[in-house]
């Protein structure tokens, strides 16, 4: 009985020694996390809801006026439309490259990890490089107008075009990006169990059949989650049009909702304005994610 | 055997076409790479006569030498001082979320203690915030903490990202407790088992999550953009961008400054392309 006690007590000192501890080991990061995640996190739900300008040293609650004046300003529509398109096409052209890539690459094996390593190298490039290479390469004497001269065609102003500004961004950002999904495609055709293809054979599915009622339907998880984050990531596209297109031209046909809210903020000073945009379009997205890791939750459980 | 022999071909054929594909992928990745830095190498009245050409004929290391000697602004700056702001900030940002990062996925991995499980999810719920949203109360936090224009800026807040947290937790519970047993047996304290026994078990996570670190600050774009504003504060591809308004008429140097800025990255990326590419399968991150 006795020994018993003591032993009981003995444990739960143990764990709490080893409670405190594991707190000790936190604190640093949870330090970070609540000054420089969780404040600001809190902090942006408070400014969307004040009149907050900068240089004039205002600062008021205002309501729900900020957002009212999201709906009477006509260049937010504009940009809202813009990056919406830029990562629909974005999104749709990175899925369909990154698994052709990933299929191709799959059943291959000489050369597998020249042409993988290759593939994604751009991936670790920085957006100002990307920016820089492909503005030179767009404009109108550039290499890919030089290349198109060879067959005698004259060429496209890629970049001061208001219907190829888009197209043009969106192909620049693919050839920056595909690389990534690629990996993560791949990694999810390397899962699906060999014996399901060769079931599916000796039934004697074809290749397209095979392709759309067994691989597709078996990486849904991986096409769902980058489906998912590849939008999420695109809508907010900012360094593509600040370097390539001035800011947004021709005009605005380039001009996108972070470009809009960077502008907002950071040069006429409007922070609770461009704070309420940020926190509109924020909340949406974290939605959008919400469900797909719910959705993925139910995927992936067979 | 007839329709064999055409299975066969049939197959055949397919390989060569999944080639033929690879390969026009992989030109379309290269070329543009390739002609940047032959373009770099290039004497700005070659770049601009035609007929084009990829690989410059009479190299030369004049841009080189004009991006790294210029005196960029009125500050007397060049490349070189966005060079070393980029290392400095990059190199202590990076030991700070490995140190970090490391000691809370230790917790959350070896270490049990009340509200755990509460306390993972919601700082994973921090994921899903997505960047746009944290622009503007994060420029408000640098000025009130007064870091507007300070590396503190740059430095400080990514140790307060959760990936590390994470992928340091997903490598520690991997690790056989025997381990974590024998030296409880020897006396040591639970920071001695962390720091003894299972950080230098977990070099190759602490490596990977070191590049993972390393190539998401070097490459950061918007925030530098916002929290900087003198020249001798920038770091490279903030300052590549401005600098490269000044002299945007001459590609060679545009390019030569292209190239510089990448170096670095390539060489971490092909040095360590295998951690990487593991590390992007198995967790689903390092992209954009």
């Amino acid at each position: 009985m006795k020994r018993q006690a003591a032993n009981t007590s003995w444990t739960l000192t143990n764990k709490r020694r080893e409670a405190i501890a594991a707190y000790l080991f936190l604190a640093p990061y949870l330090f970070f996390f609540l000054v420089f995640l969780a404040g600001p996190v809190i902090s942006a739900f408070v400014t969307a809801f004040v009149e907050w300008e900068l240089l004039r040293g205002t600062y008021r609650f205002i309501g729900l006026e900020n957002f009212q004046l999201i709906m009477e300003d006509d260049l937010f529509w504009i940009a809202l439309g813009n990056s919406l398109y830029f990562a629909i096409m974005t999104t749709v052209g990175n899925v369909i490259v990154a698994l052709s890539a990933a299929l191709a690459l799959k059943s291959i094996r000489l050369g597998h990890t020249l042409f993988r390593v290759v593939m994604y190298a751009p991936v670790v490039l920085s957006i100002s490089v990307i920016g820089i290479i492909f503005s030179r390469l767009l404009a109108p004497f550039g290499l890919l107008n030089a290349g198109l001269e060879l067959f005698g065609h004259n060429g496209f102003d890629y970049l001061a075009d208001p219907s190829l500004v888009l197209p043009s961004l969106s192909l620049t950002t693919i050839w920056w990006g595909f690389g990534f999904p690629m990996l993560i495609f791949l990694a999810a055709l390397y899962a699906v169990p060999e014996t399901l293809y060769e079931a599916a054979r000796i039934d004697g599915a074809g290749r397209r059949q095979i392709l759309w009622q067994v691989t597709l339907p078996l990486i849904r998880p991986a096409l769902l989650f980058i489906i998912v984050t590849q939008f999420i990531a695109h809508i907010q596209v900012f360094g593509q049009p600040y370097i390539m297109t001035n800011g947004g031209g021709p005009g605005y046909s380039s001009y996108t909702i972070v470009l809009h809210i960077y502008r907002n903020a950071f040069s006429y000073y409007h922070m609770g304005y461009a704070g309420a945009m940020a926190l509109s379009l924020g909340v949406v997205m974290f939605i959008f994610a919400l469900v797909q890791f719910r959705l993925l939750g139910r995927y992936t459980e067979y | 055997m007839h329709s064999d022999s055409r299975n066969v071909l049939k197959k055949r054929l397919s390989k060569a076409g999944t080639y033929v594909f690879l390969t026009l992928l992989l030109l379309v990745v290269l070329f543009p790479t390739v002609w940047v830095v032959g373009q770099s190498f290039m004497h700005e009245e070659r770049i601009l006569k035609w007929p084009i050409e990829i690989i410059p004929s009479e190299p030369t290391l004049d841009n080189y030498i004009e991006i790294f000697t210029t005196k960029l602004s009125r500050q007397e700056l060049s490349l070189f001082r966005w060079l070393f702001n980029s290392f400095y900030v990059t190199t202590l940002s990076t030991i700070g979320v490995l140190l970090v990062t490391s000691m809370a996925g230790y917790a959350f991995a070896r270490l049990r203690f009340p509200g755990k499980q509460l306390l993972f999810f919601g700082l994973g719920a921090s994921f899903l915030v997505p960047g746009v949203m944290l622009l503007i109360p994060s420029f408000m936090l640098m000025r009130a903490l007064g870091w507007i224009d300070t590396h503190h800026a740059l430095i400080w807040p990514p140790l307060a990202g959760f990936f590390g947290v994470f992928f340091m937790r997903q490598f520690f519970l991997a690790i056989p407790s025997e381990l974590a047993e024998a030296a409880v047996i020897d006396g040591a304290s639970a920071f001695g088992i962390y720091w003894r026994v299972f950080l230098p078990l977990s070099r190759p996570a602490v490596a990977t999550l070191g590049i993972f670190t390393f190539l998401f600050i070097w490459n950061d774009f918007t925030w530098p953009l916002v929290v900087l504003n003198s020249d001798e504060m920038r770091t490279l591809p903030v300052g590549l961008v401005v600098f490269l308004g000044e002299y945007w008429s001459y590609q060679g140097i545009v390019m030569a400054g292209a190239v510089v800025s990448s170096a670095p990255v390539l060489v971490v990326y092909i040095v360590f392309q295998r951690q990487i590419t593991r590390a992007v399968m198995a967790t689903g991150f390092g992209g954009r």
